[in-house]
């Protein structure tokens, strides 16, 4: 079983700039696999994706799309139209020119007309263009260009499907909607898909695994929750999500710290490390005796996020239920619910840890 | 014109995006070959030159190295500038008037004041003397009502002046307006949200968005200024053109000739570096290609009386007047007994030979104008710069110098459409690169790289995505290399078949020996079929206006 | 009467020709003991005697009298490519008549006789031209100065008058134009014309000229002061006249225009296009022609010429190319069409022109006037070009 997409060493450079945009990235996609890359604006993601699809050129490094090599090494460079990729782009690029129906039917020249007819009426029933089919992109909502972008990327049956940030042009209620409607619909034909973003949360709902690409580097590539909790380093942390890191003592195998000790699974271990507490991690109850003091709450629509201050220094954010009311300035005991935590030396994850 | 209907969000700028992907990107053959030919054409000129004045030997420096010849060097420049900024002050409110307010019949208006361009300037010299050189209409007029004697003398500086700017504002104007149309109107609504008042925003703001359009039509008109004879001559102001001429003429002089040429080709590439460096600069300036939401227009209220006159003015003065002198021409003529000479061969070749040209320089600007817009990198930038250089020569430079390589290298193609196609591509092909490059900058490339995932190689993207997308490019890029060959005269005459009649040929030799009402009725025709095109496309621009 | 509207000019000109040869030229032809060419029109004249002196406007009766089968160049037949600077309005009648005589195919290109010159020089030995027919000596000696051209026949050289004709033989001119000075009638009186051109620096002319330093026919009439007078003395009187403000124009059709519209009072300029003003205005306009008649450097007369191209691949239909135009037909033609002079005798003109003959042209040789770097380097210095 080979795998769908795989990039070996790949590092790119543009004219004039001092780093690479893309550093020696290795990673395999398994077919019917969703992956996203996730990082922030200029990290090298969408350079990645160009790379995949044949726009950009390797400068060094090797591509290969169902096994077939694409880029670099010893085989001839295969332009993006014989690769057998679809494209979703960010602005959607649909053709002002065409029907909706057109638009999808464009990658199909080389069936036959009624195939091509019914191919068609396939994905527009797919993606419920139906009614739409005879419109232009300029008569359409946002979020019917994107199915339309979506449906043309996918009318080829191409190996492997490309999104560029393609939810960032719709409002925040149709891209909630649109990300589980794509990955039901990616999920339904078992396409293999590669999807670039900014967003964290958009990443974890519909990836089957991210990769978080930071500065041209892909720093970890894992199922969401492994990223999420557990981030690889400090820098994978800082990004994705929000998040406390608190100090702690190690002593032997145990770190001391103001959420109290934590059995380190790895020793040995230097002598100060940070836990990383994500803001649900953590309960408070109020108690007259608790070291911690609620400094701040603001009300984010469905929970309070509380900020408290920890004797060591750190402000520990937490995101509590709304119906955990509880004043500024109200001693409270923090409590951590999960049962293992990622420790960090200078940068990067150096274990876990579990309460004790 | 479909872009702007689309919410696509375009790259943000042409070079700013685009440089990144042109890192040791391998350019297309397919475009980079006939760009390289096309750009071996553009050089045929100045080899001509280099192996004349060579001829001539060292001699020839002491001729060139006089006072007379600075004098020629400020005379062209100051020409040129002087020129380039009434055009500016001419057509910026004229573009902003016909775009951005609500000016009553402003689609009339548009056409109006783009056609112009479509006047010959040795037609333009005319009407100018006719009307306002001694003896002339004004000054008929004055004497007549108030006893004036004479008027401030039009020849010399003065009168070529006027001549080249009504003349040639029209480039400019289209320039500007298209940027106008094409400007992100979030840019001006910021400025006004910061506190500028509508003039601050338009001077502070609007102005240096518009700056690439702005540098790309002065250069169309400082060259055309370079390069003109008919105004120069008519008028009689002592610039290049004219002493090169002058050594053809008078002189018998080709290594003079060839000289002062060369003199001019130093200057051109003077301008040249200048306007690379002021787009080079102005590269962050330029606007989003498509609009996602119509700008408002700005309502004239009590300033439409005024607005309308202005308008009124300029096309009185740059179209009905100089018609209005060929009419008069004509009746008198007619009126004297001669009879009303048309030539219909003369017009069908005009037409036939101008579209044949039009679709040539279309075909040979489009690897140039790919090439810069998608695949920029020095050598595409060297092409672009090449095709100006034929453009800032006059014409009979251009033409002696397919003399000169058809005669002796390629006998089978000397005095053939063939050549006299070449000529026009040398002496017009910036017009068709510039038109086309400003339209294919309003396609997203995403929208051809969508093409090509989904399994079209670059020539069927290009085909059935980007050319259908800058059809209104191409139409204008045809019209107005149609339009300019329709009143090129200096090459037509040296390089056309034996016996082959066009419009400008016949007011040529109408004119030449002074017989003015026999080359009127030519002479209108070759207007009134040239502005067709130009008409066609202003309307059809305009309709796509919110 | 309708039917004289519609004459065309081919039917006037054989008109014209017929009656030239009909009242003198056989006569004077065969005194001259010319050669060949003489029986030529022989035939012709005497055939037109007799319709032509009283029924010579009826058009049917033309055509056969100048469409002689005798014409003893006869049938030559093949193409020759002429390339002339003189205008198809004006050309075109006379070629279609040569064809039509000599069954050659004649390809004509017209075009500006010194951008025609300067193309035949950079076509170099490939020129398709077989013929240059020029608008003025000047261009023709340009082509001659580099060898471009072949020497004439004897017989097409014996025509014209030594005055009017290269003295290597080259070229021949073909009509003649006297300078002239252009005056307005309401500024100033023929009195007030002085005896000589050199009289014209004088200060009471001051802002009252107009002269065309550029144009070819004045810079030859330059040459010729040059020659005459001798260097110092041309270049007192371009610097006088300059100094006397006279206005620059580009051509000499614009000043005579500049003179009958009172911009300036007199001008330098060719005589026949006063002539043209007048026939297409008429005769009230305020201006008229002074030409000196007394061998002064200002009675100049230039001739618009023809030559055979030393690479003409054609030299026969060449040769008869130009022998036809110095027949008695094509000779008033041109004298009919454009005010200009004949060169062969005999030929009727513009009552209104002084005749040439008595016209003393100074004492130059026509060839000499091509020479015109010293010219053209005393122009620049004086600023004029």
């Amino acid at each position: 079983m080979h795998t769908a997409i795989e990039l070996n060493g790949v590092s790119k450079w543009f004219p004039g700039a001092a780093e690479p945009a893309v550093h020696d990235v290795t990673m395999a996609i398994a077919p019917g696999e969703i992956v996203a890359l996730l990082g922030p604006s200029g990290c090298g993601k969408t350079t990645t994706l160009r790379l995949i699809a044949g726009f950009e050129r390797p400068d060094t490094g090797t591509i290969a799309i169902a096994g077939q090599p694409v880029a670099g090494g010893a085989t001839p460079f295969v332009p993006p139209e014989r690769r057998g990729v679809g494209m979703v782009f960010q602005d959607y690029a649909l053709f002002p020119h065409l029907t909706v129906s057109d638009n999808i039917a464009f990658g199909l020249r080389h069936l036959p007309a009624a195939e091509r007819r019914s191919r068609c009426d396939d994905l527009l029933a797919l993606t419920g263009l139906e009614a739409v089919a005879h419109r232009y992109p300029h008569q359409l909502s946002g979020g019917q260009q994107q199915r339309v972008a979506i449906a043309r990327a996918l009318a080829p049956r191409p190996h492997v499907l490309l999104l560029d940030e393609p939810f960032s042009n719709l409002d925040t209620e149709m891209r909630a909607q649109m990300r589980a409607e794509v990955r039901e619909l990616l999920k339904a034909i078992q396409a293999t898909a590669i999807l670039v973003t900014h967003d964290q949360q958009e990443a974890m709902t519909v990836a089957d695994r991210v990769a978080v690409m930071l500065q041209g580097r892909i720093e970890q590539i894992d199922t969401p929750d492994i990223v999420y909790h557990y981030p690889a380093t400090r820098a994978v942390a800082r990004f994705v999500g929000q998040g406390t890191f608190v100090p702690a003592r190690v002593a032997g195998d145990v770190a001391l710290s103001d959420l109290g000790q934590f059995g380190l699974d790895q020793a040995p271990a230097p002598q100060l490390v940070d836990l990383l507490v994500r803001p649900r991690d953590v309960t408070l109850e109020v108690d007259p005796n608790g070291v911690a003091v609620v400094t701040a709450r603001r009300f984010n629509g469905a929970e309070f996020t509380y900020l408290v201050q920890l004797p060591c220094g750190v402000q520990l954010q937490s995101d509590q239920p709304s119906y955990v009311d509880i004043a500024p300035g109200t001693r409270v005991r923090v409590r951590c619910n999960r049962s293992r935590l990622a420790a960090y030396d200078a940068d990067t994850r150096i274990g876990l840890t579990a309460p004790r | 014109m479909f872009t702007r209907g689309a919410s696509m969000p375009q790259p943000t700028t042409s070079t700013g995006a685009r440089p990144r992907r042109a890192a040791r990107e391998h350019l297309p053959p397919l475009l980079v070959l006939p760009a390289l030919i096309v750009a071996l054409l553009m050089v045929a000129p100045l080899g001509y030159l280099v192996l004349r004045a060579a001829a001539a030997g060292p001699e020839l420096l002491p001729l060139l190295w006089r006072d007379r010849t600075l004098l020629l060097i400020r005379n062209s420049l100051l020409l040129a500038a002087t020129v380039t900024a009434a055009c500016v002050a001419i057509a910026l409110p004229l573009a902003w008037l016909t775009a951005r307010t609500d000016l009553p019949g402003r689609r009339l208006w548009t056409v109006a004041t783009s056609l112009p361009l479509v006047i010959p300037s040795y037609v333009g010299g005319f009407a100018v003397i006719a009307t306002l050189g001694p003896r002339g209409a004004l000054q008929s007029l004055l004497e007549a009502t108030l006893g004036i004697q004479r008027l401030p003398e039009i020849y010399g500086f003065f009168g070529a002046w006027l001549t080249l700017t009504l003349l040639s504002y029209p480039y400019l104007l289209l320039a500007l307006r298209s940027a106008l149309l094409g400007l992100d109107p979030a840019l001006e609504e910021a400025a006004r949200s910061l506190g500028l008042g509508p003039w601050g925003t338009f001077f502070r703001v609007t102005v240096p968005l518009l700056r690439p359009a702005l540098l790309a039509g002065s250069l169309l008109v400082a060259l055309y200024v370079l390069s003109d004879f008919g105004a120069v001559s008519l008028l009689r102001y002592d610039v290049f053109t004219r002493a090169i001429y002058n050594q053809y003429r008078g002189a018998f002089d080709r290594s003079l000739a060839a000289g002062l040429a060369l003199v001019l080709v130093a200057i051109t590439a003077v301008l040249l570096a200048l306007d690379a460096r002021a787009r080079g600069r102005a590269r962050y300036y330029r606007s989003t290609a498509g609009v996602t939401r119509p700008p408002a227009r700005v309502r004239l209220g009590r300033w439409t009386p005024l607005a309308l006159a202005y308008c009124a003015a300029i096309v009185t003065v740059t179209l009905v007047l100089p018609i209005g002198v060929i009419a008069s021409w004509l009746v008198r003529g007619l009126r004297a007994g001669e009879p009303l000479r048309l030539v219909w061969s003369a017009a069908l070749n005009s037409v036939g030979l101008s579209l044949l040209a039009g679709l040539v320089a279309i075909l040979a600007a489009l690897p140039i104008a790919i090439l810069t817009v998608r695949h920029p990198s020095r050598l595409s930038h060297a092409i672009e710069r090449l095709t100006y250089l034929g453009y800032g020569l006059p014409g009979i430079v251009v033409a002696l110098a397919l003399v000169f390589f058809g005669a002796r290298h390629v006998p089978w193609l000397y005095q053939t459409l063939g050549m006299l196609v070449v000529a026009y591509l040398i002496r017009f092909l910036p017009q068709a690169v510039g038109t086309l490059r400003a339209s294919l900058l309003q396609v997203s490339p995403r929208v051809e790289e969508a093409a090509r995932s989904l399994g079209h190689s670059p020539p069927r993207v290009w085909l059935r995505v980007t050319m259908p997308l800058t059809y209104p490019g191409l139409f204008s890029a045809g019209a107005l290399t149609f339009l300019t060959v329709m009143k090129e005269l200096p090459a037509t005459l040296l390089l056309r078949p034996t016996g082959f009649d066009t419009l400008a040929t016949q007011v040529w030799s109408a004119t030449a020996e002074a017989f003015w009402a026999r080359g009127a009725a030519p002479a209108l025709l070759l207007i009134l079929l040239s502005a067709l095109p130009m008409a066609v496309t202003a309307w059809r621009d305009s309709r796509f206006e919110p | 009467m309708n039917t004289q509207r519609s004459l065309s000019r081919r039917e006037m000109f054989r008109m014209m020709g017929a009656l030239a040869g009909a009242s003198f030229l056989a006569p004077i032809l065969a005194a001259c003991g010319g050669s060949e060419s003489t029986p030529t029109t022989a035939p012709t004249a005497g055939g037109q005697a007799s319709t032509g002196s009283s029924g010579g406007a009826t058009p049917a009766s033309t055509p056969r009298a100048a469409t002689p089968p005798s014409t003893p160049t006869g049938t030559i037949g093949g193409t020759l490519t002429v390339y002339s600077g003189r205008s198809e309005n004006l050309v075109k009648p006379i070629i279609d008549r040569f064809a039509q005589e000599t069954g050659v195919k004649v390809e004509v290109r017209y075009g500006n006789t010194a951008e025609m010159a300067a193309a035949i020089l950079e076509e170099g030995d490939n020129s398709p031209a077989d013929v240059f027919f020029a608008q003025d000596a000047g261009a023709l000696g340009a082509l001659a100065r580099e060898q471009r051209l072949a020497s004439l026949p004897a017989d097409i050289l014996d025509l014209v008058e030594p005055r009017f004709r290269s003295r290597d033989g080259v070229w021949v001119g073909v009509s003649g134009r006297a300078r002239a000075v252009v005056y307005n009638t309401e500024r100033v009186a023929e009195s007030d014309i002085p005896p000589s051109i050199l009289d014209f620096t004088d200060p009471k002319w001051k802002n009252r000229l107009g002269w065309a330093p550029t144009n070819a026919s004045f810079q030859a009439a330059v040459t010729a002061l040059r020659l005459l007078r001798g260097d110092e003395v041309a270049r007192q009187w371009l610097e006088g006249i300059r100094d006397n403000g006279a206005k620059v124009f580009e051509s000499n059709d614009v000043i005579v225009r500049a003179v009958i519209n009172g911009e300036i009072d007199a001008g330098f300029v060719n005589h026949y296009y006063l002539h043209r003003e007048l026939a297409e205005a008429g005769h009230d306009l305020p201006a008229r022609n002074y030409i000196y008649r007394n061998g002064d450097p200002g009675a100049l007369i230039n001739v618009a010429g023809a030559a055979i191209l030393s690479t003409a691949t054609q030299q026969e239909q060449a040769a008869a190319f130009v022998r036809f135009l110095l027949q008695p037909e094509a000779q008033a033609y041109f004298a009919q069409e454009t005010h200009e002079y004949p060169l062969i005798p005999g030929v009727p003109t513009d009552p209104n022109l002084v005749p040439l003959a008595e016209i003393q042209t100074p004492d130059l040789d026509l060839s000499d006037l091509a020479d015109l770097d010293a010219t053209l380097e005393m122009l620049r210095d004086v600023g004029l070009l």
